[in-house]
């Protein structure tokens, strides 16, 4: 992360990692579509496995054998930009009705889920006897958004960089196992896209492994976790200042002055681009009879076809992502962190992932998702 | 890794609005008209 701060002064530095990007994750979707033409061509049915696979599946090969040369690291750590990106853009997939109805569905099991998950990971933190601000951060990571909440968390508690650095291991060591998990437990209970992507989105914790654990079930399943996902990280900022008033309280970090500027600064921002761009979206596709006082303004609305070239332009960010969450992984990386917040976080995701699978098969149940 | 990693942080999410914003604009324009997958 440090290179990619240094050499951010000059962009020129991150055209290697992002050429990187491009080809693993045009090599993945080359290798899909390969074999729908071979299946094609032979008459044979041959499993569609998506370019997310096989993108992750090189990204994994290449860090882990040959390793990843200096030179690209700096880009490669921009998937996290692509990833906002693509998450922004893909807003034109969405109505913002659907949204309202959707995303109010998953705030009421989004508070149920940070409820359980804040208050399980801190006793499990505690019967396992790790240190308080790493049960915090831990608890932050795997209840709300993985990375980006750990590292909030960290700057609010004023946690250490080794406690920070053990919990981010531990939230992308167990991303990665999600990847192959869910879409192997959506498969065998027979999940809808919808109820697929909504546990995704709730259960695992960073933002890049929950997009590529839905895309790999399914487009629309992936659609879906994104916006299950980003209900979720728009959360962050209560959570990190519930926290941060909690250590501070205690004495061991600074008082917070301004509650309302300590929310924005740590609202994630690229949540109100997506709304912006679904607005637009929305707009666009009105019916000037139905709202005849909108009609003045919807041609500032995206049509159909625009809104098409935005969905594409979101999948081409997000194949830029997926291949990046293959090349950033590295195994001897995850396994450094040590036994025991790895099986704190393990044990923790998987009872998050079992209760939030039980409320949302129990809302699909219920609601028809 | 903690300042420089959250002044990152704080960036990646303004930067991809700004770069997001200004496709929906080239989109919105005509300029893309279309975009392959």
């Amino acid at each position: 992360m440090t290179d990619t701060i240094e050499q951010k002064s000059n962009p020129l530095t991150l055209l290697p990692g992002i050429a990187l990007l491009f080809a693993v994750g045009y090599a993945g979707k080359f290798i899909e579509q390969s074999i729908a033409r071979y299946g094609k061509a032979h008459h044979q049915v041959l499993p569609n496995i998506e370019y997310v696979l096989w993108a992750i599946l090189i990204g994994v090969l290449i860090s882990n054998t040959v390793g990843l040369p200096k030179i690209f690291r700096a880009g490669v750590a921009t998937y996290e930009f692509w990833l906002k990106a693509g998450i922004i853009l893909l807003g034109a997939r969405f109505i913002l009705g659907d949204i309202l109805k959707l995303s109010g569905i998953s705030f009421v099991l989004i508070v149920i889920e940070l409820a359980m998950a804040l208050t399980f990971m801190t006793y499990l933190g505690r019967w396992f006897n790790l240190r308080p601000k790493l049960i915090s951060l831990l608890a932050v990571g795997s209840s709300i958004c993985g990375v980006s909440a750990i590292i909030a968390t960290q700057g609010a508690i004023e946690a250490d960089e080794e406690d920070s650095s053990i919990a981010i291991a531990a939230i992308l060591a167990l991303g990665a196992i999600s990847l192959v998990f869910f879409p192997l437990v959506g498969h065998t209970l027979h999940m809808s896209d919808h109820a697929y992507g909504l546990w995704t989105g709730l259960a695992v914790d960073n933002t890049a492994e929950a997009t590529a654990a839905g895309a790999l079930y399914s487009d629309a399943a992936g659609k879906y976790a994104v916006l299950a996902k980003t209900c979720r990280n728009a959360c962050i900022g209560f959570v990190v200042l519930g926290y941060a008033l909690y250590w501070a309280r205690k004495g061991q970090a600074a008082a917070i002055q301004n509650k309302a500027a300590f929310l924005w600064t740590k609202f994630p921002k690229f949540v109100l681009g997506f709304l912006f761009i679904s607005l637009l979206a929305t707009l666009g596709t009105l019916d000037p009879k139905l709202f005849p006082s909108l009609a003045p303004y919807i041609h500032f609305g995206f049509n159909r076809a625009q809104i098409l070239a935005l969905g594409n332009l979101s999948r081409w960010a997000f194949l830029l992502t997926f291949a990046g969450v293959g090349l950033s992984t590295s195994f001897k990386g995850l396994l450094k962190q040590g036994i025991k917040p790895f099986a704190v976080g393990a044990i923790g995701e998987i009872a998050i992932a079992g209760i939030t699978l039980v409320l949302v098969l129990a809302a699909d149940h219920y609601y028809h998702l | 890794m903690a300042p420089a990693t959250k002044k990152f942080a704080l960036s990646t999410d303004l930067w991809a609005v700004i770069l997001s914003l200004f496709l929906a604009l080239l989109v919105g324009t005509g300029v893309i008209k279309t975009v392959a997958w």
